[in-house]
């Protein structure tokens, strides 16, 4: 009918494979976390089965698994840097091997010049000053490309510069997404609306595709708007081994499997078994097991 | 002494340590897998500081009420009973404006000017351990007051001078660079023994070792040449109060009796 809303609007639900075909080697690569929470894995998973190469992995302040695992894959070139480690865990094995061999470049990085670059990104902002304690701290001699003394024009007082962070790619597992993108995220917030306002292709892994009318329904509840994502991915139990709140904890016994592996420079196992193994994520999770993902299920 | 003083471990004797530094109507701030720092907010809030307010790391809640200590600062059931769940964005905001009086924080080396390293054992370029990174330990140029602890007492951990500053200690240099109201570290806390900073250059003083340790002891176990209080006393050991407010209300899983054992 003329002039009212269209009756079928373009879906942005798509498989897997489909979604992550815009992942080339040599891109730069943004994936959300902290610690082990909502940690897009399947999609991880994915990236490591299509043996993507070169990536330049721009993180969330606080990660770990992710990066440890795609380091092991051989998929990594640079990692800015601000955390990466399997906190109550330890170090992230892959990672700390990879740095001290100087097989992977490193942008020494902080919480604060990763959200601030975000930041930046986001608003299409060329760069963020950051305050001048950072002439303190050795990051600015460890990081010169990220890190550039510069005078406050307004005071003349030496402040620093960041570079402003627009990831090509960036994925970020939620609870519950509709078919056009429109996100919400239980639990925490971990930066993911400024992520996805920063990078220039947007990936949505979610638990579970949910109705637009519960969209509209409850639209402040939305914490990613749908136009700024391009895919829309459904994969229920997406974040295992780590967790998803609201959905269900971190999964502790596979987790020490994986450290202890890793640790014991053994990754290659683990991805013969958990990631080149299963053919697609419905036979990772039938690998998991019902039971075991049944018992990890939370409502917090 | 009675019974309950003498079966206190170490990290109940730290988190009692850390709790009695906390002030009421202030902001304190705790970092990833802190269990210690948590049980302490949590101790304070129950003797001396009700009105004490504290943001639970990567869980993003602000006056979390759960009454277990999660192995994870990040766990989202630490939004239990909370206000507030801060984004990471409000994280840096609350953080680098100086809203947060009292911080603890860590690290894999800690200096006797109470500079933080979280990034590399040896050279930056040739690492012998590489670190997880720096994430919020350049926010101690922003906090009013950083109490540093550390869970084992080594001379590999306590160094004379840190390879990598992630978070900045006492320096000549730092009241120009730091925002104004960041006092910068205030103690550092261990299984064996407390320090402060009150000495004219603001190197770290030896001012008490907990019940059964001798300063002889700590020398040999600490990497630089801290200067000693006159006298070194012995730290309080925990109270009936504390102890019972801790397994009773705050530690129902017994963290704090399996933590550390030295």
């Amino acid at each position: 009918m003329k002039g009212s809303q269209p009756v079928e609007r373009k879906s942005k639900v798509k498989s897997l494979q489909e979604a992550f075909a815009v992942v080339k080697d040599g891109m730069s690569l943004s994936m959300t976390t902290t610690h082990f929470n909502s940690t897009p894995m399947a999609a991880m998973r994915h990236i490591v089965r299509q043996r993507v190469r070169n990536l330049t992995i721009m993180p969330t302040p606080s990660a770990g698994i992710a990066i440890d695992l795609l380091i092991a894959a051989g998929c990594v070139e640079t990692v800015f840097a601000s955390y990466v480690g399997l906190e109550f865990l330890g170090l992230a094995p892959n990672f700390r091997r990879a740095v001290e061999e100087k097989k992977i470049r490193l942008r020494e990085s902080d919480e604060a010049s990763l959200v601030m670059g975000y930041r930046a990104g986001a608003s299409g902002i060329p760069f963020m000053a950051m305050p001048k304690y950072y002439e303190l701290t050795d990051l600015p001699r460890a990081n010169p490309e990220s890190f550039r003394r510069i005078t406050d024009p307004f005071t003349g007082e030496p402040c620093y510069a960041v570079p402003a962070l627009q990831p090509d790619v960036a994925v970020i597992h939620v609870q519950e997404c509709d078919p056009y993108g429109n996100a919400r995220q239980l639990g925490g917030n971990h930066m993911e609306g400024i992520i996805a306002k920063a990078a220039k292709h947007v990936i949505i892994t979610t638990e579970q595709v949910r109705p637009v009318e519960e969209t509209r329904a409850q639209p402040t509840r939305t914490t990613i708007p749908g136009i700024v994502v391009n895919s829309v991915v459904e994969l229920p139990f997406g974040a295992h081994p780590g967790a998803c709140p609201a959905r269900y904890s971190y999964d502790r016994l596979h987790l020490e499997n994986y450290a202890a592996l890793a640790k014991e420079g053994r990754t290659g196992e683990y991805l013969q078994e958990f990631v080149f193994g299963p053919r697609d994520h419905g036979a990772y999770l039938d690998m998991i097991g019902a039971s075991r993902l049944m018992s990890l299920r939370t409502e917090y | 002494m009675n019974s309950a003083i003498n079966d206190a471990t170490p990290a109940e004797l730290i988190a009692c340590v850390l709790a009695r530094q906390l002030k009421d109507d202030e902001i304190a701030a705790l970092g990833a897998a802190s269990q210690l720092a948590m049980a302490a907010v949590k101790l304070a809030l129950r003797m001396q500081a009700p009105n004490l307010s504290w943001l639970c790391g990567g869980s993003g809640a602000i006056n979390s009420q759960l009454p277990l200590l999660l192995e994870s600062a990040a766990d989202p059931r630490n939004l239990f009973g909370a206000e507030y769940r801060y984004s990471m964005e409000d994280a840096v905001d609350l953080q680098m404006r100086g809203r947060v009086s009292t911080v603890f924080l860590g690290g894999i080396q800690v200096d006797k000017f109470g500079n933080l390293n979280m990034v590399c054992v040896g050279d930056y370029d040739k690492p012998k351990t590489r670190g997880p990174g720096s994430v919020g330990l350049p926010f101690a140029a922003c906090f009013g007051r950083t109490i540093i602890y550390i869970q084992h007492h080594d001379p590999r951990v306590l160094v004379d001078k840190v390879d990598f500053v992630s978070g900045p200690g006492h320096s000549p240099e730092r009241a120009k660079l730091t925002i104004p109201s960041s006092g910068g570290p205030y103690l550092i806390v261990t299984p064996l023994a407390v320090f402060d900073f009150d000495t004219p250059d603001k190197r770290a003083r030896l001012v008490s070792v907990h019940p059964g340790v001798t300063v002889e002891q700590v020398l040999a176990k600490t990497g630089f040449k801290p200067v000693l209080a006159e006298p070194v006393t012995e730290t309080l050991p925990p109270s009936e109060e504390e102890l019972r407010i801790l397994r009773g209300e705050i530690d129902l899983n017994g963290v704090l009796r399996r933590l550390i054992r030295n």
